[in-house]
């Protein structure tokens, strides 16, 4: 016997439906993509911040420092017409590691036994769209999901009231959004993206977060009214992802209460304000960025990337190098100070670098060309060595020559520190293992404390 | 219009090759080939070989997922780990999409790299053969004058960024004044000298524009090269490791009842008729899966792009085949599969849950029931216009993206990515909205529409507090539902109960119950934000407050799970 769908519709009883949906209910919860779940092992960090330093900065005016490059400037570079270019600014061997850093970074200097620098980093592209890709998702042929992604589908998010995975001020033109996408995996593992890069605001914040006409109260009773009808409509159908968006709309209320709240900086003491810089204008917008990590990683946000833009400097490199040292020196310096005497270094993952690093040599001698071949990032706190140097290029800073690692490797140690085994993580689709690491990918060991 | 999917399928893939009784025909089945075409395309790739061979890839990709239901593309690099399609195979396909010229145009405008690009376009139209030439000369020189213009413009913004760092130099204590002060000067010579360049370089740009021929219509297609060329093995995908040449040909494993491709023949077309034969055994089933899942929600094959080991085993399997081989009886309509599903009684079933059938298939794999499924993105979208009354389900008489983004022939602009909100405006049906690759509305964007670089078989269904903020607090979704306030209270005659049954079968297309039309009565009697001053007493506060309270009302019923949910 057909039931006759209009009739059913009509005249739902909510009795069967109800018993048999409680069991769908627990059943949802648990494929709830954000639901904090166990890595593979136990974990040395559990939150990441991403530090994006877009452009390719420097290695030889950062973080490795190159006397033989200085004392041949001038001569021939490999490239024809190119002549090798010094570096101006001299390094300063720093904390008890004795970790050299450049002039132009005095208070990250003073924080060098926190930093754990890798000097032999090598990617496989050398132009910006495709390494930024590479650096976001391991691949910069195909559309993968995003490290952040991978993250939080691995991990979940602790904070139920909030995204898992956010970024500042995004690149969103030039294909930027397939950075910070799920891809493959559940959308519910996609960046929430606050603001935009190309209209850079210390005050980004998350699209419709409050409501432009209605009060609190008012837009409760509302909210009953409608949750009132999508019970209803649960019992009718035991459908079990109404459940789901019965509590996405309670989050979605309680978001709107608990995170302006975060990104609220206002809040913050004179002295943290002061600390980061946020007053001064140069580095006001990415002080704020910096700020606005801590405070969402504090909330319990999984993974949160920024970003800072200007590090391409195939001309001006003499200025840039100095603004740019000026805008992200300090608040960088306090963002580690801040975690750290908040108990939140320990388990937070600081990760410093860009797409790639720089030549050591160019034609018009205020400049340095794209080098992915070799250059410098550094991670700090979640469980890596502080004041320890991993690797080299070599004596000009061309190649990665010792402690080579590769984006896998460093997607793969991420991984490892978050207490996941990135062979391990993997999702199925068009009918295969998808890896953030595909085949690739060696945890360095050696720069796990 | 009901194309048989066969010679959908031969179009699309050979359309100019297949004979055409006229010009409209010829142009017609030329476009098709546009499917060829449209991947995306990696404009920043530096090396030709490669960049080639990615678009290859790119082809093989979506032929084979989406009319194959197979992962041909894992074999680029090594045999194929679990079906049965070696490296072989890859690249006797690859040499016969490598014989094809792919006509994709100018890509984004003025980007340097492109020297070893093709910019061609197929002139389409009447007067195409009158045109095309003139046309095509003139869209070369455009593009040469734009890189020409944007170059200059990039070098004299150098000289200009030298400058500034000289007068920050020159501001800082201890500059070295008498060094610095004859290099500002020559840095402004030199920018009088570019500024004259820059002029000259738009001014020749903007003649050059000004005197634009008549046009032909321009597609984005798919031609044979001259002479047709195997391709040889790449090892491990590398261009730099080639191994020994593949004789163009189709997968191995599947029937081909054509036998071997001429010499003389680039292999396109043998390829259109192999994928689109009736001996193919996988084309029919993947295709009327394909429209079984999009009737019912999901596939007698859940993996619709896999049907192969790795994919899930048929729900029905005779049943499959059973409509794979009535689909090829039928001369391949989509239609007559349509209409054979929808009339079963499978698809009649109502999406009420049975306790027993619940509790022994949660799931529905066996199809006991309707499953009650998430209303897509522009559906949705569709759905809150019809609620407002403000769809338009007419056709647009010209291309929405035209009459947002005015644009001229070759000019293919980077797209702003406020660009994409305009489109709301648009009172057409979503499926009418162009689809700006890694730009999409940002309601598509938080309504799982897929990503345009790939093929998707199955949209995602996510459920994330963004939608929820989006139904809150949206103010587009506040004013479509002002808009059906204003709609409902038009009429002063009708009383309020009245309306809410007009809402309900609006929104719901179904009668609200008694309990429903109390609740919404309630609600709308209760006190509104500005003060309530008692019953009996309409005060110009409650009167305002009225259209509110009722907007409150439609944006539940918008945001509710029954109105996002079909049933």
């Amino acid at each position: 016997m057909k039931p006759s769908r209009r009739q059913l519709l009509q005249s739902a009883s909510a009795g069967f439906g109800h018993v048999a949906f409680a069991g769908l209910a627990a059943a949802d919860a648990a494929k709830n993509p954000l639901a904090p779940k166990a890595g593979h092992f136990q974990a040395k960090a559990s939150r990441v911040i991403f530090l994006c330093m877009r452009g390719g900065p420097s290695h030889m005016e950062t973080f490795d420092p190159k006397p033989r490059l200085n004392a041949d400037h001038g001569k021939p570079g490999k490239t024809p017409h190119c002549k090798l270019l010094g570096s101006r600014w001299p390094f300063k061997k720093s904390g008890q590691s004795g970790i050299e850093v450049v002039e132009l970074l005095p208070e990250t200097a003073r924080l060098a036994d926190k930093l754990c620098v890798l000097r032999g980093m090598h990617t496989d592209n050398e132009n910006h769209p495709q390494a930024l890709e590479q650096l976001h998702t391991g691949s910069f042929q195909f559309v993968r999901p995003s490290l952040g992604s991978w993250v939080l589908y691995g991990l979940g998010n602790e904070n139920q009231n909030l995204p898992g995975f956010v970024s500042i001020n995004p690149l969103t033109a030039l294909g930027g959004r397939r950075y910070y996408q799920s891809a493959f995996l559940p959308a519910a593992c996609s960046a929430t993206l606050m603001g935009d890069a190309q209209r850079p605001s210390a005050n980004a914040s998350i699209g419709n977060l409050a409501s432009p006409r209605l009060t609190g109260r008012a837009q409760r009773e509302q909210l009953d009214l409608m949750q009132s009808m999508n019970r209803d409509f649960a019992a009718k159908t035991a459908d079990p992802r109404v459940e789901g968006l019965i509590q996405s709309y309670e989050l979605a209320f309680r978001m709107q209460d608990e995170l302006p709240h975060v990104l609220d900086v206002r809040q913050e003491s004179k002295e943290t304000l002061a600390l980061y810089g946020i007053a001064n204008p140069s580095s006001g917008t990415f002080a704020q960025q910096c700020l606005l990590a801590r405070r969402l990683v504090e909330a319990g946000v999984r993974f949160v990337e920024i970003s800072h833009l200007e590090w391409d400097l195939h001309g001006s490199l003499n200025s840039g190098m100095v603004r740019n040292c000026a805008q992200i020196d300090r608040p960088v310096a306090a963002l580690l100070i801040d975690l750290e005497r908040r108990g939140l270094l320990d388990e937070t993952l600081v990760i410093w670098g860009g797409e790639f690093g720089r030549t050591p040599e160019d034609p018009t001698q205020d400049g340095r060309g794209h080098n992915n071949k070799g250059y410098c990032m550094w991670l700090a706190g979640g469980g890596v060595r502080g004041g320890h140097v991993h690797g080299a290029t070599d004596d000009h800073g061309y190649e990665a020559v010792e402690g080579k690692v590769h984006t896998h490797d460093l997607h793969a140690t991420i991984l490892h520190l978050l207490g996941l085994d990135h062979e391990r993580l993997t999702y199925r689709h068009g009918g295969r293992d998808y890896r953030l690491t595909d085949v690739h990918g060696t945890v360095v060991k050696e720069i796990i404390a | 219009m009901d194309v048989p999917y066969d010679q959908f399928l031969r179009e699309q893939v050979a359309g100019d090759l297949l004979p055409a009784s006229d010009p409209r025909q010829a142009d017609r089945q030329r476009i098709a080939t546009g499917f060829l075409a449209m991947g995306p395309k990696a404009f920043e790739e530096s090396k030709p070989d490669v960049f080639r061979m990615d678009v290859i890839d790119e082809q093989i990709e979506v032929i084979g997922r989406s009319i194959l239901g197979l992962s041909i593309g894992c074999a680029r690099c090594h045999d194929h780990k679990f079906d049965p399609i070696p490296t072989r195979d890859y690249y006797a396909i690859a040499g016969i999409l490598g014989g094809t010229e792919t006509l994709y145009g100018h890509g984004t405008r003025g980007i340097k790299a492109t020297a070893f690009h093709n910019t061609a376009l197929q002139p389409v139209g009447p007067d195409a053969p009158r045109l095309a030439k003139a046309g095509q000369d003139y869209l070369d020189t455009l593009q040469a004058l734009t890189l020409k213009q944007n170059t200059a413009r990039s070098d004299r913004y150098r000289v200009v960024r030298w400058l500034s760092d000289a007068k920050v130099q020159l501001g800082k204590p201890g500059a070295d004044a008498a060094k610095l002060q004859p290099e500002i000067e020559r840095l402004n010579a030199l920018i009088g000298e570019w500024d004259i360049k820059v002029k000259a370089a738009e001014t020749e740009l903007s003649n050059w524009q000004d005197h634009a021929p008549e046009m032909p219509g321009w597609a984005m297609a798919s031609r044979d090269k001259p002479a047709p060329v195997n391709c040889r093995i790449h090892v491990r995908g590398e261009v730099t490791n080639l191994g020994e040449e593949v004789p163009r040909g189709v997968l191995r494993v599947l029937p081909n009842p054509a036998g071997r491709i001429s010499p003389s023949s680039s292999g396109r077309l043998e390829l259109a008729g192999w994928l689109a034969g009736a001996k193919n055994p996988l084309t029919a089933r993947v295709y009327v899966n394909r429209v079984w899942q999009h009737l019912f929600g999901q596939g007698l094959v859940t993996t619709p792009d896999d049907f192969g080991v790795n994919g899930s085993r048929p729900s029905h399997p005779q049943l499959l085949d059973y409509l794979a081989l009535r689909f090829i009886g039928h001369g391949w309509s989509t239609k007559k599969l349509v209409r054979e599903l929808v009339t079963s009684r499978t698809y009649q079933l109502s999406s009420q849950p049975v306790p027993a059938s619940l509790a022994a298939d949660s799931e529905n794999t066996l199809a006991w029931r309707m499953s009650p499924r998430r209303v897509d993105a522009e559906s949705l979208r569709d759905a809150i216009l019809v609620v407002s009354g403000r769809l338009n389900p007419a056709r647009p008489s010209s291309e929405i993206l035209a009459a947002v983004h005015p644009y001229r022939h070759g000019e293919f602009t980077t797209f702003k990515p406020q660009f994409g909100q305009e489109l709301y405006d648009s009172p057409h049906r979503g499926v009418y909205l162009p689809v700006i690759r890694g730009l999409p509305p940002e309601m598509f964007q938080l309504f799982d529409f897929p990503s345009a670089e790939r093929p998707t078989s199955r949209r995602d269904e996510s459920t994330v507090p963004a939608q929820a903020l989006f139904f809150m607090n949206s103010p587009w979704v506040i004013s479509e539902s002002r808009r059906a306030t204003a709609g409902l209270l038009s009429n002063p005659t009708r009383d309020d109960a009245t309306r809410v049954n007009q809402l309900f079968e609006r929104a719901f297309s179904r009668k609200p119950t008694p309990d429903e039309v109390k609740q919404a009565l309630a609600y709308l009697s209760g006190p509104a934000d500005t003060a309530f001053t008692g019953p009996g007493h309409v005060s110009k506060a409650e009167a305002d407050a009225r259209p509110e309270r009722w907007t409150s009302l439609v944006q539940a019923i918008l945001g509710s799970a029954e109105f996002r949910t079909l049933r």
